[in-house]
């Protein structure tokens, strides 16, 4: 538990400079494209666009969820995905990638996956704001329900954090990590109620799907922008994802501190 | 006078491996690997403030071990670091981004160093005008020639400001003209009382500003006194040195290194006294501290997994406590252990009705997976109750799940009241009631004839259920069959519930919906349902 407070307390005494890198990173990564950052907004629409012709239209046959046109069903779900997979997937390589950067300063190297998480945060925001404003052109109001989003978003950023702190340690030691990280989330996508509705499954294997933490943050975005439950409905879901996200945390805190001054050595 | 640096018995060991996978397994068994070479072993020294040190050595003396271990960029394996004020070190291209340009590397830097943006801005010109690289500060650092990067790196790193500069081998590849430049940088520097710290192989550029030198031979340290004494031996030995034979340097070389494993070896083996296996102890301690640790969370995870997999009496705990959360606690205790052995589910097995608009049936006790909706006034036989909030009902021979609320179970027979077709001809359309005895007559009658005999027919529609649904919307009727084709009831729509007549009528319902919008009456003849809110009537044979 101590490794926990200690890399939580250096993310506090550091947030200033984890805002300041994020933004030169979001500045610098798309310096060469013509677009600039606008790619960070162009990128998900097109994903948007081209699941919503596949699934919606051409498999559901656009037919609604529920009483939720699929559309509106789906970026509830997609918008918050995007901001996952990319930033475990950056977050993962953020310290191989940075190593290099850092070796030859003191520089508390916990900081870099909460960089890359800030990072791509600005388009995670961009992004919700526009979900809810389609959701509201739609007349789909979720009513009290939308003061649970900062209780997910919260939940959301605990978990991406132990996540990527694991994820990017591990990475440095072992290199195939990154490739298997890549494929797996693609994996993991469609093991998740994004792209369709898992409640036509048995009831047993909706319930090994919700064992993926992700599910009850994405479950949870869309509680809370189409309206529908409190987060405190399923308590033995609720309690599952804190005690594997702490768990998470822990390990990867206890790695990364055992690990840190070797960085450099394993390179 | 305080020293600005400090070391005490610092030794710096490194692993070696043979393979790649070794590193690996040495990380999972969390052993530690036995072919260790000692870098750096028992520095003792001491380092004041202003003062410039220089640092000699043959290479693979430990020179950059040692500037790294000041830079506190790499732990000591063993002894105490003290150093009082913030290092800088900088190397030949020392951690610059090769794909961005010079002023972007300067910017990147300087944040990491934890400057502010107006405090960038402001150094940003100084390091450009030290760097002193023309155009290419705008181009990518790896189209640089080294003693580009090498001006760079100098450059920011002297603008950030430290209290202990560590200059390693930076400046051999800068030509006269920048060497001069730092010179002055350098005893700015030292004016200021900031401490450097300055490796070298050129003896003529340590000679000419160094205090103090240190000289390092193979991980140890020969001498470390004022500079020419330092010098004057040093020289000495390289002239000593180079006089040998190619094969007589390998030999003296050979020998050295392997006094640096051997020596290994022999601490390892000293180093049963007391103090280690206190050490020892404690690290095993608290190994074990974070095993327990471990076990207790993930044990905890895999009980709330099977929490998930709906253990039964803890997740009605579960649910009731969330529904009661803001109740009062000890009301909640209480009736808590009722719930446990009472709540699993409560046998009904009666009659109910649907007594609101229209009621959701789902197929899970979710209430998530939706199969039909049941519109007011339609019978349902009510299976069990199972939770505070759920019935399990039965409609046709299929189960499905609803609120509780949607339904009332009736307990005696609904009234049966005396009122007729005309009684609602007031509040009838005109389209409707002009030929309302006409419409009437093709009740209880094959669509097929319907449809030969009502001119009008607006459209026509097959449920899922297999009913039919004809409609005739100038005269504002429909009419709906049962699986055989038979019309069986009739809806009038449009009708006028504004009307007199129709306050009269209400109050005599048999049944009226949980939100006073839809009206059942019973008759000999008919089930007669007003809807309020879409305005129509229907009629339905009484079987």
């Amino acid at each position: 538990m101590n490794h926990i407070w200690q890399v939580l307390k250096e993310q506090l005494f550091n947030f200033n400079l984890i805002i300041r890198l994020a933004f030169y990173e979001v500045k610098s990564k798309y310096k060469m494209h013509y677009l600039g950052a606008f790619w960070q907004i162009l990128n998900p629409f097109i994903l948007i666009g081209i699941y919503w012709f596949v699934f919606g239209l051409g498999i559901r046959g656009g037919s609604p969820v529920g009483e939720t046109p699929f559309f509106l069903w789906l970026i509830t779900a997609l918008v918050p995905w995007f901001f996952i997979s990319s930033t475990i997937i950056q977050g993962s390589s953020s310290i191989y990638t940075k190593v290099s950067l850092v070796s030859k300063m003191k520089f508390p190297v916990s900081v870099l996956p909460s960089i890359q998480i800030i990072a791509n945060s600005f388009s995670f925001i961009f992004m919700l704001l526009f979900t809810i404003g389609v959701l509201l052109l739609n007349d789909v109001y979720s009513g009290l329900y939308i003061l649970q989003l900062p209780y997910y978003l919260f939940s959301l950023y605990f978990l991406l954090f132990g996540l990527t702190i694991l994820l990017s340690t591990i990475t440095i030691i072992i290199r195939d990590i990154q490739s298997l990280v890549q494929s797996f989330m693609r994996v993991i996508m469609y093991m998740l109620p994004i792209l369709w509705n898992v409640n036509t499954l048995p009831d047993l294997l909706v319930t090994i799907l919700k064992l993926n933490p992700f599910f009850y943050i994405i479950e949870g975005f869309r509680h809370t922008l189409l309206g529908g439950e409190w987060f405190f409905n399923d308590l033995p879901q609720t309690l599952y994802f804190w005690l594997i996200s702490i768990l998470l945390l822990f390990i990867g805190s206890t790695v990364h501190l055992k690990f840190r001054h070797k960085f450099v050595d394993y390179i | 006078m305080r020293p600005k640096i400090a070391f005490h018995n610092v030794s710096k060991s490194f692993n070696l491996y043979k393979k790649q996978s070794d590193k690996l397994l040495e990380v999972i068994s969390f052993k530690k690997n036995k072919d260790n070479f000692y870098a750096l072993k028992n520095l003792s020294f001491e380092i004041y403030e202003g003062e410039a040190i220089g640092i000699v050595g043959l290479n693979g003396s430990g020179k950059s071990t040692l500037s790294n271990l000041l830079a506190q960029i790499i732990p000591p394996s063993s002894g105490t670091i003290q150093i009082n004020g913030e290092t800088s070190l900088i190397a030949i291209s020392a951690g610059l981004n090769n794909q961005l340009s010079g002023i972007e590397n300067i910017e990147l830097k300087c944040l990491m160093h934890g400057l502010k943006k107006e405090e960038i801005n402001r150094l940003k010109s100084d390091i450009v005008e030290f760097a002193d690289i023309g155009k290419f500060i705008d181009q990518p650092v790896k189209s640089y020639s080294s003693g580009m990067k090498s001006r760079l790196g100098f450059a920011i790193s002297i603008h950030t400001n430290p209290d202990i500069l560590i200059v390693d081998e930076a400046l051999s590849v800068g030509d006269q003209t920048f060497y001069e430049k730092c010179l002055v940088k350098i005893n700015e520097f030292k004016s200021q009382g900031k401490t450097i710290i300055f490796i070298s192989h050129s003896l003529s550029q340590i000679e000419s500003f160094c205090d103090r030198v240190m000289w390092i031979h193979f991980g140890k340290i020969e001498i470390f006194a004022q500079t020419k004494e330092v010098i004057k031996e040093y020289k000495a030995f390289i002239k000593w040195f180079n006089k040998l034979t190619e094969q007589e340097k390998k030999k003296y070389r050979r020998e050295k290194l392997d006094n640096q494993y051997k020596e290994t070896n022999d601490m390892e083996k000293s180093f049963t006294s007391t103090r280690q296996v206190n050490r020892k102890m404690s690290k095993k301690k608290s190994s074990s501290f974070l095993t327990f640790q471990f076990t207790l969370l993930f044990l905890s995870v895999v009980l709330s997994a099977s929490l998930m997999f709906g253990i039964q009496p803890v997740q009605s705990i579960g649910n009731y406590i969330s529904s009661y959360i803001d109740k009062d606690q000890s009301a909640v205790k209480e009736t808590l252990k009722e719930e446990e052995s009472e709540f699993i589910s409560k046998e009904i097995n009666k009659e109910g009705i649907v007594f609101v608009e229209q009621a959701e049936i789902y197929g899970d006790t979710g209430l998530t997976n939706k199969i039909s909706d049941m519109s007011f006034a339609n019978n349902v036989s009510v299976e069990d109750q199972i939770n505070e909030e759920i019935y399990k009902v039965k409609i046709d021979g299929v189960s499905g799940f609803t609120k509780m609320t949607n339904i009332k179970l009736i307990e005696n027979e609904l009234p049966v009241v005396q009122i007729g077709v005309t009684d609602f001809l007031p509040i009838f359309p005109e389209e409707f009631s002009n030929a309302f005895e006409y419409f009437f007559t093709f009740l209880n009658t094959e669509s097929e004839e319907v449809k030969s005999k009502v001119r009008g027919l607006s459209n026509e529609e097959t449920l899922n259920s297999g009913e039919r649904i004809l409609t005739y919307s100038v005269n504002d009727v429909q009419y709906k069959t049962d699986l055989e084709g038979i019309t069986k009831s009739i809806t009038v729509s449009n009708i006028d519930t504004d009307r007199d007549e129709w306050y009269r009528i209400k109050n005599n319902a048999s049944l009226i919906s949980n939100d006073s919008q839809s009206y059942l009456f019973k008759t000999n003849e008919f089930n007669i349902v007003v809807d309020q809110n879409n305005n129509t009537t229907t009629f339905s044979i009484v079987e």
